[in-house]
């Protein structure tokens, strides 16, 4: 048999190897004092980095913790994963931000088809800050939390919103579909919560 | 008054219970404590920072390559674990949760030092050989040594030898932690440890 690869060795090494293969490779090892040498090899550097963190002094145990719990103290648990407020309640500062929105700017004229995709972002005022998008396409979470101002971009005129919850998850999180009548009528908005 | 006043002491005689017969009492309590500090008990959340913290940190000073950075990074672990506690699955073992936090606040850590600092991460904050005994010196420059090494591996690389090498995990939960596949888990920690081998122990290039 000819000699393993480096990379069978190094898995074989910390015996990662399906189990097949590291019979296999055992039975080479055994009669090749070279594949021996480079396994210990790799052994050594597995202690070495077994060896290689720190253990955390007391002092800096204690002092983390107090830190930690001094911090949690002023905050609610879980909060960054629960939702603020349930999902009818949600729906409806959603719906009232919108028709102020709407209702301020009436007098917005409808851009050119390529001035899309419309874009509509509003940011609740309460920690920690959630904003919720409103586009021509799913956003993703990464686009829902990263804007942070109200912004208002597109065909104005709306004449009436219709709000409505299409998907919802255990936590209250989900995707709530809006669809306002524009001018343009093929336009169809995704309003995702996260 | 708490839930779990006597959340302290019950962490103390968890991290005594050692033998394997007592491993399932250990899991249930400690399931009891992650099931009250998901209800608020702060007490109970101090003795899972106990149990786990020493854990977090020799994690941390693998992949940051330094102690005041592991000592930030676990801070940070914690307070994002009691930010997230909600989103955590109780019929699941904490460990790899926390693992799993420790790699993406070690990862953005080391991230943003390097753009910040622009200094290769090698260069920061190691911990330097002070005079004292032999065994001593020797045992802190090879440590030293393997810090240094593991730093100029790719993070990826990095991740997984740790939690492979370090902490012990097995290449299932390793993948699991690093949202990755075994087969890609095994490429990563082969790849590593070909470097390693080659930056502590030196590069003979001798093919075997």
């Amino acid at each position: 048999m000819t000699c393993p690869k480096e990379s069978e060795l190094a898995l074989y090494a910390g015996r990662e190897a399906p189990r097949r293969r590291i019979a296999k490779v055992e039975h080479h090892v055994k009669r090749c004092p070279r594949c021996a040498d480079r396994v210990a090899e790799f052994g050594l550097v597995r202690s070495a980095v077994a060896s290689s963190g720190s253990p955390m002094p007391p002092s800096i145990r204690n002092e983390v913790r107090s830190e930690i719990l001094s911090q949690i103290s002023r905050e609610p648990i879980g909060g960054a994963g629960r939702p603020l407020l349930p999902p009818v309640l949600r729906i409806a500062c959603v719906a009232v931000v919108l028709l102020v929105s709407a209702s301020l700017f009436p007098t917005l004229q409808p851009p050119h088809p390529s001035a899309f995709p419309l874009e509509m972002a509003f940011e609740v005022h309460r920690a920690p800050p959630r904003a919720f998008v409103v586009s021509d396409r799913p956003a993703s979470s990464s686009e829902s939390t990263a804007l942070a101002s109200t912004r208002f971009a597109g065909p104005g005129n709306f004449e009436s919103a219709q709000l409505s919850l299409v998907e919802t998850s255990a936590g209250g999180a989900g995707i709530v579909q809006l669809r306002i009548p524009a001018k343009d009528s093929s336009l169809e908005i995704h309003w995702i919560i996260e | 008054m708490s839930a779990m006043a006597d959340a302290p002491s019950m962490a103390a005689s968890i991290a005594w219970m050692s033998d394997r017969s007592a491993a399932a009492s250990r899991r249930t309590a400690t399931r009891d404590l992650v099931a009250a500090a998901k209800n608020g008990d702060t007490a109970a959340f101090g003795s899972l920072v106990d149990l786990y913290q020493q854990r977090v940190f020799r994690a941390a000073t693998s992949l940051l390559g330094s102690e005041s950075d592991a000592r930030d990074a676990v801070q940070e672990v914690f307070l994002k674990a009691y930010r997230y506690f909600s989103k955590f699955d109780d019929s699941r073992e904490l460990a790899p949760w926390l693992y799993k936090i420790t790699t993406n606040v070690c990862r953005d850590m080391a991230r943003s030092k390097r753009r910040h600092q622009g200094a290769p991460i090698e260069e920061q904050g190691l911990v330097s050989a002070s005079p004292g005994p032999f065994e001593r010196v020797a045992r802190r420059e090879q440590r030293h040594l393997t810090r240094l090494a593991l730093a100029r591996l790719p993070y990826k690389e990095r991740a997984a030898i740790t939690l492979r090498d370090l902490e012990g995990l097995a290449t299932r939960d390793v993948a699991r932690i690093l949202g990755t596949t075994q087969a890609t888990v095994r490429s990563q920690i082969s790849s590593g440890r070909a470097k390693l081998r080659r930056s502590i122990l030196g590069d003979d290039r001798r093919k075997p």
